[in-house]
């Protein structure tokens, strides 16, 4: 196995929950101050850019009074986490840029931003020639999704639940959640329906917040303040053909794939992970990354998720934060963070023991998959 | 089927957008999609160029009306308040047997009725004098 060549040197995070008075530009300088500060770097030697969500480059580079040599701009779509940290790589693996910060802002709770009706613009081309029947939101999309799941394997709206309350568990370790209250079953089963099978519960929580990470050359990484977290392998699968409607393997095709060409870059496998952190928009999606990666056989995350795997203290503890749905939805972002805070010992009443490797999956028409380790090799 | 008294419209289709000839279509009891004429892959929404063969050389046929039911969910959230007065209502995706799939509404069958598998049919539902949309009905006697 080669030496890691990249590192993730900082990370920044804001506050999570309702910040009227922040705007994404604002979020997003925040969170990168965090990371500089984290890495014991300053603006000056960041020499790319990446901003992601914030509405606009140019004036976000403005406000940071930077003039980065590479920038650039992505949809704020959470498949786009991954797709950015794979730009950062390649940048700085070819020596094209050296330090490279990866900065996202997100007022939409303040913003009023809605993902289902007229604002809808989730999926393939935006879904406005379904509406007439009424069919809009990416929660829908997966309900259509899991219930497919259900009449295919048994899955039960149980073991969802047990997904859910295991994050909103993890999430009351963590002082930086935004949903710590713990919930019962009961208390899953009466949320109020969605997009059924979707409940309340099965929901991530649209939150106003900003993540920034700062990559650089393992190289590089050695003469920043805290110890790096090297991403040993990583890999994108996009699932574009056919996606107006939703993937008849439940993207297990493709989430095999990254794991499997991120798990060989890294030589690493999945008995040498201590830690999961999965895309969490909706429920159903963890479940079918569990499949896709293997942690489980398809069909099988139910009864899986239901044996309690993903707790923390058990075989794979699964977004310790609390992930999208009891964190705070930050599309991706902040569950990479908390990967690198895994790999650092700095999760308090959270932390993993002894974590040496996290595997980040994320399932979406964008599958991706990355591995963060302690050690170089 | 004009909407209850007091609630706004449900949304549109677009006529005039490129799929005006599967919606003329519907108005003639037809389900119109694009066939291309080089490669004979059926596509909707419509698309100038083949995703199968990059063709750009199609013509609207119509299809078959009868499919199945793949998967449905039940909204209980109303994104639009034209669904109000039907809480809650189920979206249904159907493959019709010659290919294409759609989203749409099963008439006549509660939600808790619907299962993946079920038989349907093509029923063709004016909204008005120009808009028609399709929706579906199980097939009686056929089984889930």
């Amino acid at each position: 196995m080669a030496q890691a060549r990249a590192a993730v040197v900082g990370v920044g995070t804001t506050a999570y929950g309702r910040l009227p008075e922040y705007d994404a530009y604002d979020l997003g300088m925040w969170a990168l101050t965090e990371a500089l500060k984290d890495a014991g770097l300053g603006f000056a030697d960041l020499d790319g850019i990446i901003v992601n969500r914030i509405p606009d480059y140019q004036r976000f580079c403005e406000i940071a009074g930077i003039d980065p040599s590479f920038v650039t701009i992505t949809p704020g779509h959470g498949r786009f986490a991954a797709i950015c940290i794979e730009m950062a790589l390649q940048a700085v693996l070819s020596g094209r840029c050296r330090t490279v910060a990866l900065v996202y802002g997100n007022n939409g709770r303040s913003a009023g931003a809605a993902y289902g009706g007229e604002s809808d613009s989730y999926g393939s081309g935006g879904g406005a020639i379904w509406w007439p029947y009424g069919m809009t939101s990416p929660g829908a999309f997966h309900a259509m999704m899991m219930r497919s799941h259900m009449a295919q394997y048994g899955t039960k709206p149980e073991h969802l639940a047990e997904l859910a309350m295991t994050f909103r568990d993890h999430a009351g370790l963590n002082p930086q959640a935004v949903m710590r209250k713990p919930f019962t079953l009961d208390d899953y089963m009466n949320a109020r329906m969605i997009a059924e099978p979707l409940r309340l519960l099965d929901y991530c929580l649209i939150n106003d917040g900003g993540v920034a990470l700062i990559i650089t050359t393992a190289e590089h990484a050695r003469d920043c303040a805290r110890p790096p977290v090297h991403i040993r392998g990583a890999a994108l699968q996009t699932v574009f053909a056919n996606s107006m409607f939703p993937p008849e393997d439940y993207w297990h095709g493709a989430v095999a794939s990254v794991t499997g060409r991120s798990f060989r870059e890294a030589g690493l496998g999945r008995d040498d992970m201590q830690a999961l952190m999965i895309y969490d928009n909706f429920t159903p999606t963890v479940m079918f990354s569990l499949e896709g990666a293997g942690y489980c056989g398809r069909g099988e995350s139910g009864p899986f998720v239901a044996e309690g795997h993903l707790r923390l203290g058990r075989r794979y503890p699964t977004n310790t934060s609390g992930g999208h749905l009891s964190e705070s939805y930050m599309q991706g972002w902040a569950l990479n963070v908390e990967a690198v805070r895994q790999l650092r010992g700095d999760c308090g009443d959270r932390q993993v023991s002894d974590a040496a490797n996290v595997h980040y999956i994320a399932a979406a028409p964008v599958c991706s998959s990355i591995v963060y380790s302690r050690d170089p090799s | 089927m004009s909407q209850p008294t007091g609630l706004p419209p449900k949304p549109r289709p677009r006529l005039d957008g490129p799929e005006r000839p599967f919606w003329l279509g519907l108005r003639e009891r037809e389900i119109r999609v694009q066939r291309c004429t080089a490669c004979g892959h059926r596509r909707f929404p419509a698309s100038r160029f083949c995703p199968e063969c990059h063709s750009d050389a199609f013509a609207w046929e119509a299809v078959g009306a009868t499919g199945t039911v793949e998967t449905f969910c039940v909204f209980h959230k109303a994104y639009f308040p034209g669904f109000l007065g039907e809480m809650p209502y189920a979206v249904v995706q159907v493959r019709l047997d010659d290919g294409p799939r759609f989203f749409s509404n099963l008439v006549g069958t509660r939600p808790a009725d619907i299962r993946p598998g079920q038989r349907v049919t093509a029923v063709f539902e004016d909204l008005d004098a120009e808009a028609t949309v399709l929706k579906f009905k199980l097939i009686e006697g056929d089984a889930a």
